[in-house]
């Protein structure tokens, strides 16, 4: 738990409103406000070393009015830091979801950011192709896993 | 029966087209004669005799025999009693004669050879790979891989789930394989949408899109299933009717 | 000069359920775009619908030919959450079951790889000796590839008398098959020419791609989730991570080749050190987890799998998250592919290993 407190205290030094939790070992969880990017991303990237996206996840909260978005980060060319995950988290609101999008910090969020698009409708500004991934080009009903899209029966 | 003088040789006569006129009609029971069509199928099917005329009838009645006579202006040459002869046209005789051993010929080619169109649909995907290996063996029933276009496939297997995405594709596959061909809805999620049946992507089953000729269940079925399965299309293929 | 647009799939001997639009100047790739998602099944939003142990046999059918190494990442995840305990033996029997399946899938790649080079005769081979293990994963397991096996506290029944015996005679054989596939495949002059330098990934590309599994570990990054973050009995096991520097296809093949046998090694040692004991906790069948979330990663056949699974309180997920390996891979096409011959598109899709029902889900 060293090099997750070492961590936590480089991020709060430098981002102070970002709320920084150590829920388990090998797990940082930060809660940002929407502002703190691209920078933050930045200051991740090259001064914690946590090089690549691994999953970028969209939940809905529709009783209070927000989706969440997730970047799980992690790295490959620090070793000592590879066990660690990182979760980023930014709550927009619900009927304007958008933010700009990450891929300028992290290649590899490129086909993670278009599919939450295309799930949850979160506009991603200054992403090079948002077009539909993997839903049928024809699709034209709510994104598929907000809470008011039911399943067939359910 | 009144027979007369021979008028000529008998080979000669036989021979000939008889020339009936087409519209002479059996008094009794209104029936016409057909026409004769040579010495084998030379045949008058009749069942009474109308009087004032020289034309002699079969007064029996038994199922496969005819009474075969040859005449020669009215008058009686030659009778003979011959069995199984078939009275009617020479095209559908030939037809009749011909079909059955020519669609056996035709289906006994097509059920020996089915090759199936490389189309992997979804997860049995893995089993109709698994059912090449040679464990299995699907070739020695004639199923090839053929790696080639889809022109020359006659069986396409829609392994699995379809979703809304590939179901137009499914469908331009099928339309573009030329006849003969047969669709093998293979795995529970062809045939109702399985285990993804309420999802929003998801057809619920295949034979919406297109017309299934066997249903494998099975989740995925095993390679014992999708060989019966083939057994049994090529029963199906065995016994159809028609050539195609 | 005049691009053409190709459109190769999903109807192609050449590719799975999956498109690539590629554009291509006489013989060169200018382009290639994948197109996922012919066969989105919307696994994430079912899982909404379902209990967490309902969940298992949805989860694992994504990747069929590999399903042991796609629910490990879930159950471990639904056990942090809901705070059960595992019990020794189920641990090992879990590991063991893992690489079996690691065995299994890369057998199946071996195999896909052979035809896709036009080699038929390791198209049949890796296929029937894979049967070998699938008949150890039967007795065990009740089905050929769909087992339903792992669940949350340890497993849903013990192995069978006898198993030890037959699975050292499966991977006894196995090992002997691999020599010969050395003769046939890996040293065919053929095979070297296509595979060695095409389709180079250098390391600080793969970092900035963001790539997992063996085509990570065949550009030279030895990042493994059983030793980065050692889950049930993995820190007990001596194994090694097989990396290659070079990043070309045939780094990543010989990688996998390693894996088997490195896999071998680690079924060797769990049927020695396997303890008596139970083989699952004691578990409600309905599990209530509290509020919270998990992310969990694990190392299946084709790369790191992660779950990230948040919970309210109910008896269904409130939403679960599947990073998939193929889907990480994904941007690997369009990097690779620039610049090659069209001949070498079969060699560099199939090196990355991507199976397209992994990364559609």
């Amino acid at each position: 738990m060293v090099a997750e407190g070492e961590i936590q205290k480089h991020i709060a030094a430098e981002f102070p409103e970002a709320k920084i939790e150590l829920p388990t070992a090998n797990r940082v969880s930060l809660v940002s406000p929407l502002h703190y990017f691209p920078e933050l991303a930045i200051f991740l990237r090259d001064a914690e070393g946590f090089d690549h996206v691994t999953s970028v996840t969209g939940i809905d909260y529709p009783e209070r009015g927000l989706v969440s978005v997730t970047y799980h980060l992690s790295s490959y060319s620090r070793p000592p830091i590879r066990r660690i995950v990182l979760s980023v988290s930014v709550d927009l609101p619900r009927q304007d979801a958008k933010m700009l999008s990450l891929v300028s910090v992290w290649p590899s969020a490129e086909y993670h950011e278009r599919e939450t698009h295309e799930m949850l409708g979160v506009m991603f500004q200054d992403h090079p192709n948002l077009n539909l991934l993997l839903l049928p080009e024809d699709w034209t009903d709510l994104p598929p896993l907000r809470k008011d899209f039911k399943l067939r029966g359910r | 029966m009144r027979s007369t003088p021979n008028r000529g040789s008998k080979d000669s006569v036989c021979h000939a087209l008889l020339p009936l006129p087409p519209n002479v009609r059996c008094i009794r029971c209104n029936r016409s004669f057909p026409l004769c069509l040579g010495r084998l199928l030379q045949a008058i099917s009749v069942d009474c005799f109308p009087t004032g005329s020289d034309l002699h009838c079969n007064l029996g009645r038994r199922a496969h025999s005819w009474v075969v006579f040859c005449v020669e202006e009215g008058y009686l040459v030659d009778e003979q009693i011959v069995e199984n002869i078939y009275v009617g046209k020479l095209s559908r005789a030939i037809k009749k004669v011909a079909d059955g051993p020519l669609r056996f010929v035709i289906n006994w080619g097509a059920l020996y050879s089915l090759w199936p169109v490389h189309l992997m649909t979804a997860c049995c995907g893995a089993e109709v790979g698994a059912v090449t290996d040679p464990r299995f063996d699907v070739e020695r029933f004639g199923v090839l891989q053929a790696f080639g276009s889809l022109r020359q496939c006659d069986l396409l297997i829609v392994e699995g789930t379809v979703s809304r995405k590939m179901a137009p594709r499914l469908k331009r596959v099928y339309d573009q394989m030329p006849e003969p061909k047969y669709v093998i809805a293979m795995g529970a999620c062809a045939i109702t949408g399985g285990l993804f049946f309420d999802s929003y992507n998801v057809l619920p089953g295949i034979d919406s899109v297109l017309p299934v000729d066997v249903y494998v269940p099975g989740c995925p079925p095993r390679p014992e299933a999708l060989i019966q399965a083939i057994i049994m299309l090529q029963e199906k293929i065995r016994h159809s009717k028609g050539y195609t | 000069m005049s691009e053409v647009t190709l459109n190769i799939g999903p109807q192609h001997p050449g590719s799975g359920h999956f498109r690539l639009v590629v554009s291509v100047d006489g013989d060169t790739i200018t382009k290639a775009t994948p197109d996922p998602g012919y066969v989105h099944r919307g696994v994430e939003k079912q899982a909404e619908y379902r209990e967490y142990l309902q969940n298992i046999p949805l989860l694992e059918r994504p990747v069929i030919s590999d399903s042991n190494g796609s629910v490990y990442a879930y159950v471990l995840a639904v056990e942090r959450l809901a705070g059960l305990t595992v019990p020794e033996r189920a641990q090992y029997i879990r590991v063991l079951m893992a690489e079996l399946n690691r065995i299994m899938s890369h057998l199946y790649w071996l195999a896909i790889f052979g035809i896709f080079l036009g080699h038929s005769t390791m198209f049949m081979w890796p296929f029937g000796d894979r049967e070998a293990v699938i008949d150890l994963a039967q007795r065990a397991m009740g089905t050929r590839l769909t087992y339903s096996y792992f669940v949350p506290g340890g497993v849903r029944n013990d192995l069978p008398d006898g198993f030890k015996d037959q699975a050292i005679r499966a991977i006894e054989f196995l090992e002997k098959r691999l020599i010969e596939y050395n003769a046939i495949f890996m040293k065919n002059p053929v095979f070297l020419q296509r595979t060695r330098g095409v389709g180079i990934l250098r390391t600080d590309d793969a970092i900035k791609l963001g790539v997992v599994g063996p085509t990570l570990r065949g550009s030279g990054i030895d990042a493994d989730a059983r030793k980065d973050e050692p889950y049930d009995v993995y820190d007990k096991l001596e194994f090694d991570i097989p990396t290659f520097p070079n990043g070309d296809c045939y780094s990543r093949s010989l990688v996998r080749l390693e894996e088997i046998k490195q896999s071998i090694r680690i079924v060797r040692q769990v049927l020695e050190a396997m303890p008596p004991g139970a083989f699952r906790a004691r578990n409600p069948s309905v599990l209530k987890p509290p509020r919270g979330s998990v992310y969990t990663r694990t190392e299946a056949a084709r790369g790191t799998y992660a779950y990230f699974i948040t919970s309210k309180g109910d008896k269904t997920p409130y939403r679960l998250k599947i990073s998939s390996p193929s889907f990480r891979n994904l941007p690997a096409f369009e990097f690779l592919m620039r610049g090659s011959h069209l001949a070498d598109m079969p060699t560099i899709y199939w090196s990355l290993d991507y199976w397209p029902l992994e990364a559609d889900r």
